[in-house]
C-alpha cells in the first residue's frame, strides 16, 4: 500500500469450540506474533459478536494498526461485519483480510497439531496479502430508474404492477400479440377452481391503463448491452397493421376476412381468420393480422380495410427497433408444452381425439371452441369416458428427466370439472406417483378421489389406439396395484404434457445468464438468492425459473419485484472495486483479453484495453490472459499471490 | 591510448548470426574504427588457443546455445575474462533452435546421428568419428553464466544490430554500465504490427488452421484467420519482418519482461481464445479437437526458447540435474 509502514493486528476467533476445538487458537496468536508486519494479536471467544468487534476497534487505536486479519469463518459470514468494524474507528474496509481457519482447517480436519499448523498458515498467507492491500473506495454508477419485464404472462403482469406500483416506470415485452400468458387460456385453477380469466384479466385491465407500464406486444427484446442499472435494450416490434388506438374491436373486418387458419389461442381447435384477436379480453385491446397467412399480399385482398369504421387498418405498418434504457431486467418467459408428438405410443397428433392439457383447458373454457361443452375434437360427440395419462414426457429418461410439478394437480383438476359437468361420466386418471405437496392440494386429490370417484391407476400406458369399427380410442396400460393388463375404452385421452422452457439461447446469452441442462435459468443460489442471476441486475421469475404453478409464480414474481426495487432504490449501483486494471504503458492492445472477458467489461480504447469497472467481476480471467502481464487485480496482484503461495508453502 | 577490444565466439551456432554481424556495414566499420577485433575465427584466422593467450577481454559477444562441454568451459572462461559478456542471436539468448533438441538425452542424440548416417556400406567400417566435445545438457547462455547484453533475433536483424553497436561505443566512450540489457522492445510485436485485425474491438480466433491450409488475407490480423501467430507474447523491435512477407511471428525475439515461458502464456492467453464463442457446442464434439490442428506443439510454442521452459526445468529437476532451477 502506501508510504507508511504496514502495522497488521491478527485476531484469531475461538467460535466457540468450532474453531477452538480442533485448532489451537493460543499456539496461532503465539505464531502470529512472530510474523513480519505483525504488532498485535489476540483471541477472542466470538470475535463476531460486539465485544469481539470492541476488541479489535481498541486494538486498532490503542496500536494504532492500519491493517486487519481476522482468523475465524469465510468472508462470505462476516466480512462486512468486521469490515464496518473497522470502518467505524476510521480504517479503510480493503484493509481487512480474513483467514480461513474455520471451513479450511477446523472443520474439515480431525488432527489437531496439523490443523493448528494450516491455521497458521492461513494466517501468515492472510497476513502477506493485507500488507499489501491498497485501501480503496467503492465504485459508483447513477442507476435508470427504469425495469424491463420480459414475457408478459401471470409471471411478467405480476411483476410490472408490483414495481409500477411503487413508482417506478416499467417496460413489458411481449412476443404474443397480447399479454395474458398461458394463465389466459386456463378454465379454472386449482385448488380453489377460480375462473382464470376472471382472477387474471382485472390484471391485465390494469396493467393496461397504468400510466407507468409501457407495453410492447408482438415485439421480442434482440439486444441486450450495457451493465446493472444501466442497460441498453433494442425490441424489435413487429408491425401489428392495426393502429391500436382506433381500433374499437366491433369484428367487421374478422367477419369479412376470407382467411382460416388454426388458433394459436385455442391450440388448433378451432379456426381463426388471419385478422383476429386472440380472445376477447386480450390487452392491448385491438385486431393483429397475421402477415404470414394474409391475402394482402398476395393478391391485393383489402376487404378489412374497406369494412374498417374506423379506418384503424394500415398495411403500410412496419417492423420497428425500439431502443430502451433499463436498470434492472426482469426475465419471465414461461413455458411451452412438450411437443407431445414424441411420444409416439400415445398418438398425439395422429388420432384428433388425443389432446394435450392446455387444449383440454380450451374445451373446458366458457370462451372456448366449444363453449364449454366437453365434445371430441373429430365428430364433436359428447364425452362419456375420458383418459388422462400423467407424466407425459415428465420424469422419462427419453424426455424431461424432472418432475413437472403442476401436472397430478391440474389433471385432478380436469377429472374434477369433467365429472361435474357430465353427469354419469367416467374418468381414469394413469398416474406414477401423486404428487400434491401444497396448501390445500393433497384435500383436492383426496375429494377428486373420493367424493367424484375419479380411477386412479397407478401404472403408465403403453399404447393408445383407435377401434376402427366404434371410432371409440383405446388405452392400454398396465395397473401395477393389482398386476393386470387394462384396456380402457374412452371417448377422449388427454396428456398431461410435461414443461418446457421457452427462453431463446440467444436471449440468454445476450443477458449474460446461464441455465441448466434443461434450459431452465440458472438461480444465483438455490436457497439464499432464488430470483437473482449471477448477472447483477437481472432477476428471473415464473416457470422460466423452473416448473411451477400460478400462486408460486405470483409469489416468485413479487420476490423479483422486491429484488429489483431494492437495486433501483438508491440513486447510484455502488460496487466492489477489486476490479481488473490495466497497466496501459505495458498494454500492446493485442486485444486477447477482450476476447476472453465472460462479463464484455473489456474495451480498446485508442488501441489499449480499458477496463469499465462495473462490468468487471473481479474474476481475473483476463490476468492470466494478458500476453504482456498489462493486468492486474487490484488487491490480488500477482505479487501478492505469489507472496501469499510462498508463505504457505514455505 | 588502447583500443578497447572484443572478441566474438561460437557454441552451438548455424552460422547465421555471423553474417547477420558482417551484413551490416554500419556496424563492421565502427566495430573496426574503434575496437580492437581481437578474435573472431570465421572472420579472421584464429585458434582458441589465440583466444586463450588475450591478456585481457572487454567485450566478448557469445553466438549459439551451450552444447558441449567445450562451449561451456568457454563461457564461464569469457564471464571470468571479459568486462561485457554478450548473448547474441536468439540461440545464445533463448536456447533457440538446436534448444528444440532440449528434451532429447545426448545419447539418444548420437544414436540417432549414427543410424542416420548414409555413408555407402563399404566405407562404413573405416570411417570414424572424430573425437567430439561431450554433449553437456543443453541450456541457453543466461543459463550458465550472467550475461550484460542480450542482442535477440534469428538472426538478429541489422537494426538490432546497429543498435548494440552503438550501446557499445557508448560503452567505451564511459558512459556507465549496461546492466542486463535486451535490445529489443519492452512490448509486444501486437503494439507496432501493421496487419489490422477486421474487428477493431475484439480478438475472435474461430478455429486453428495451418499455414497450408488457408488463404491469408493479407494485411489482415493472422489470429483473426486461425493461423496461430506469436507476435502477442513476443517482444518488438525486429521491425516485422517475417509479419511483413505474410509469415505469422515465431517469436525469435523472446518472452516478453516478466515471464520466460512463452508456451505457458500463449496457452493461457491466445489458445484459450479458439472457438470461445463456440465452447459449448465443442464440448459436444470434444474441445480438444480442435487442437489436434496444432500438430508440432512444442516447436511451434517454444521454438526458440525451449530451454528456457518450465517445462524444460521440470524435465531436468525430474533427472535431478544440477542445472534444474
Amino acid at each position: 500500500m502506501s508510504s507508511e509502514e504496514p502495522r497488521v493486528g491478527v485476531f484469531v476467533c475461538h467460535c466457540g469450540l468450532n474453531i477452538a476445538g480442533v485448532v489451537d487458537v493460543k499456539k496461532v496468536v503465539e505464531e502470529a506474533k512472530r510474523l513480519p508486519h505483525v504488532v498485535h494479536a489476540e483471541d477472542y471467544i466470538y470475535m463476531c459478536s460486539a465485544p469481539g468487534q470492541e476488541l479489535i476497534k481498541k486494538a486498532i487505536l490503542e496500536k494504532k494498526l492500519n491493517a486487519v486479519v481476522v482468523a475465524a469463518c469465510t468472508p462470505t459470514m462476516h466480512y462486512e461485519t468486521f469490515a464496518r468494524a473497522i470502518e467505524a474507528v476510521g480504517l479503510n474496509r480493503y484493509r481487512l483480510e480474513m483467514a480461513v481457519i474455520r471451513e479450511f482447517s477446523s472443520w474439515v480436519h480431525a488432527d489437531k497439531k496439523k490443523a493448528t499448523e494450516k491455521a497458521i498458515k492461513l494466517v501468515k498467507a492472510a497476513v502477506v496479502k493485507v500488507a499489501d492491500n491498497s485501501p480503496l473506495e467503492p465504485v459508483k454508477s447513477r442507476t435508470v430508474r427504469k425495469v424491463l419485464v420480459i414475457g408478459g404472462g401471470i409471471a411478467g403482469i405480476t411483476v410490472a404492477l408490483d414495481i409500477a406500483n411503487a413508482g417506478i416506470p416499467v417496460i413489458l415485452v411481449e412476443k404474443t400479440p397480447t399479454i395474458g400468458g398461458k394463465m389466459a387460456m386456463l378454465s379454472e385453477t386449482f385448488p380453489t377452481l377460480d375462473c382464470a380469466q376472471c382472477i387474471l384479466t382485472p390484471k391485465m385491465a390494469e396493467v393496461a391503463r397504468h400510466p407507468l407500464i409501457k407495453i410492447y406486444t408482438n415485439s421480442e427484446v434482440v439486444d441486450v448491452s450495457g451493465f446493472v442499472g444501466n442497460f441498453k435494450v433494442k425490441i424489435l416490434q413487429r408491425a401489428r397493421y392495426v393502429k391500436i388506438g382506433d381500433c374499437r374491436l366491433c369484428g367487421f373486418c374478422e367477419r369479412v376476412c376470407p382467411v382460416k387458419v388454426p388458433s394459436e389461442f385455442n391450440r388448433g381447435l378451432s379456426d381463426r381468420k388471419a385478422i383476429y384477436i386472440p380472445f376477447p379480453q386480450a390487452i392491448p385491446p385491438a385486431y393483429v393480422i397475421d402477415k404470414a397467412n394474409c391475402r394482402h399480399w398476395v393478391d391485393g385482398c383489402d376487404k378489412c380495410l374497406r369494412v374498417c369504421p374506423t379506418k384503424a387498418i394500415d398495411f403500410n405498418d412496419e417492423d420497428k427497433l425500439v431502443e430502451e434504457e433499463v436498470g434492472v431486467i426482469i426475465v419471465a418467459t414461461g413455458y411451452d408444452l412438450y411437443p407431445a408428438e414424441r411420444l409416439k405410443e400415445y398418438g398425439y397428433g395422429l388420432y384428433r381425439d388425443v389432446i394435450d392439457s392446455l387444449q383440454f383447458e380450451r374445451i373446458l373454457s366458457a370462451g372456448g371452441p366449444t363453449k364449454g361443452l366437453i365434445l371430441r375434437p373429430s365428430d364433436r360427440k359428447p364425452v362419456k369416458r375420458v383418459v388422462f395419462i400423467q407424466c407425459v414426457g415428465s420424469r422419462d429418461i427419453n424426455h424431461l428427466e424432472y418432475c413437472s410439478k403442476i401436472c397430478c394437480m391440474y389433471t385432478a383438476k380436469h377429472a374434477l370439472i369433467f365429472k361435474e359437468r357430465v353427469p354419469g361420466g367416467e374418468a381414469y386418471v394413469f398416474y406414477i406417483d401423486i404428487r400434491a405437496a401444497g396448501k390445500g392440494y393433497e384435500e383436492f386429490i383426496k375429494r377428486v378421489q373420493e367424493e367424484f370417484q375419479v380411477n386412479y391407476i397407478r401404472g403408465r400406458v403403453n399404447r393408445v389406439y383407435r377401434d376402427p369399427k366404434t371410432g371409440d380410442m383405446v388405452v392400454v396400460g398396465f395397473d401395477t396395484l393389482t398386476g393386470q393388463l387394462l384396456t380402457v375404452k374412452a371417448d377422449l385421452v388427454v396428456l398431461a404434457t410435461g414443461l418446457v422452457p421457452q427462453l431463446p439461447y440467444e436471449l440468454a446469452s445476450k443477458l449474460k445468464i446461464p441455465f441448466d441442462k434443461y434450459g431452465f435459468v440458472q438461480e444465483a443460489h438455490p436457497k439464499l438468492r432464488p430470483v437473482e442471476t449471477v448477472t447483477s441486475g437481472v432477476f428471473v421469475c415464473g416457470v422460466a425459473h423452473g416448473p411451477k404453478d400460478i400462486a408460486e409464480t405470483v409469489a416468485q414474481a413479487s420476490a423479483a419485484a422486491a429484488k429489483a426495487m431494492e437495486l433501483l432504490y438508491s440513486e447510484y449501483i455502488v460496487k466492489e472495486p477489486l476490479v481488473a486494471v490495466v497497466d496501459r504503458d505495458l498494454c500492446s492492445g493485442c486485444r486477447v483479453c477482450v476476447g476472453i472477458c465472460p462479463y464484455g467489461a473489456l474495451e480498446l480504447v485508442e488501441g489499449k484495453a480499458k477496463v469499465n469497472e462495473l462490468l468487471c467481476e473481479g474474476c481475473g480471467a483476463c490476468v492470466v490472459a494478458c500476453p504482456s502481464r498489462a493486468i492486474e487485480l487490484r488487491n490480488y496482484s500477482t505479487k501478492q499471490l505469489l507472496e501469499m503461495v510462498k508463505a504457505v508453502v514455505k | 591510448m588502447n583500443k578497447p577490444n572484443i572478441v566474438i565466439v561460437h557454441g552451438a551456432i548455424c552460422g547465421g548470426c555471423d553474417v547477420a554481424l558482417a551484413n551490416s556495414e554500419e556496424a563492421i566499420s565502427k566495430i573496426l574504427e574503434n575496437i580492437d577485433l581481437a578474435y573472431w575465427s570465421v572472420a579472421v584466422d584464429a585458434r582458441l588457443s589465440d583466444l586463450k593467450s588475450l591478456g585481457k577481454i572487454d567485450v566478448a559477444v557469445f553466438m549459439g546455445g551451450v552444447r558441449t562441454s567445450e562451449d561451456e568451459e568457454l563461457a564461464k572462461w569469457l564471464r571470468e575474462k571479459s568486462k561485457i559478456l554478450v548473448a547474441f542471436g536468439s540461440c545464445s539468448a533463448y536456447g533457440g533452435i538446436p534448444g528444440l533438441a532440449a528434451l532429447t538425452s545426448p545419447i539418444e542424440l548420437i544414436n540417432l546421428v549414427k543410424s542416420t548416417i548414409t555413408t555407402s556400406s563399404q566405407y562404413k567400417s573405416i570411417i570414424e568419428l572424430p573425437k567430439l566435445p561431450e554433449l553437456s545438457t543443453y541450456r541457453a547462455l543466461p543459463h550458465v553464466v550472467n550475461v550484460d547484453i542480450v542482442v535477440p533475433g534469428c538472426p538478429p536483424p541489422i537494426k538490432v544490430v546497429n543498435e548494440f553497436v552503438n550501446v557499445l561505443l557508448k560503452y567505451i566512450a564511459g558512459e556507465e554500465p549496461i546492466g542486463p540489457l535486451v535490445i529489443a522492445g519492452s512490448k509486444a510485436q501486437c503494439e507496432t504490427c501493421p496487419r489490422k485485425p477486421k474487428d477493431l474491438s475484439k480478438l475472435q480466433i474461430p478455429s486453428i488452421k495451418r499455414i497450408y491450409e488457408a488463404k491469408i488475407e493479407e494485411n489482415r490480423c493472422f489470429l483473426e484467420q486461425g493461423i496461430l501467430c506469436l507476435g502477442p507474447v513476443t517482444r518488438e523491435g525486429c521491425e516485422h519482418s517475417c509479419i511483413n512477407v505474410n509469415m505469422p511471428c515465431t517469436g525469435c525475439f523472446g518472452p516478453l519482461p516478466g515471464f520466460e515461458d512463452v508456451g505457458l502464456r500463449y496457452i493461457a492467453g491466445i489458445l484459450a481464445l479458439v472457438a470461445v464463442e463456440r465452447e459449448k457446442e465443442l464440448m459436444e464434439q470434444g474441445l480438444a479437437k480442435i487442437l489436434d490442428k496444432l500438430v508440432d506443439r512444442l516447436g511451434v510454442l517454444y521454438r526458440y526458447t525451449l530451454p528456457r521452459s518450465r517445462l524444460y526445468m521440470l524435465k531436468l529437476s525430474l533427472e535431478g540435474s544440477e542445472y534444474a532451477r
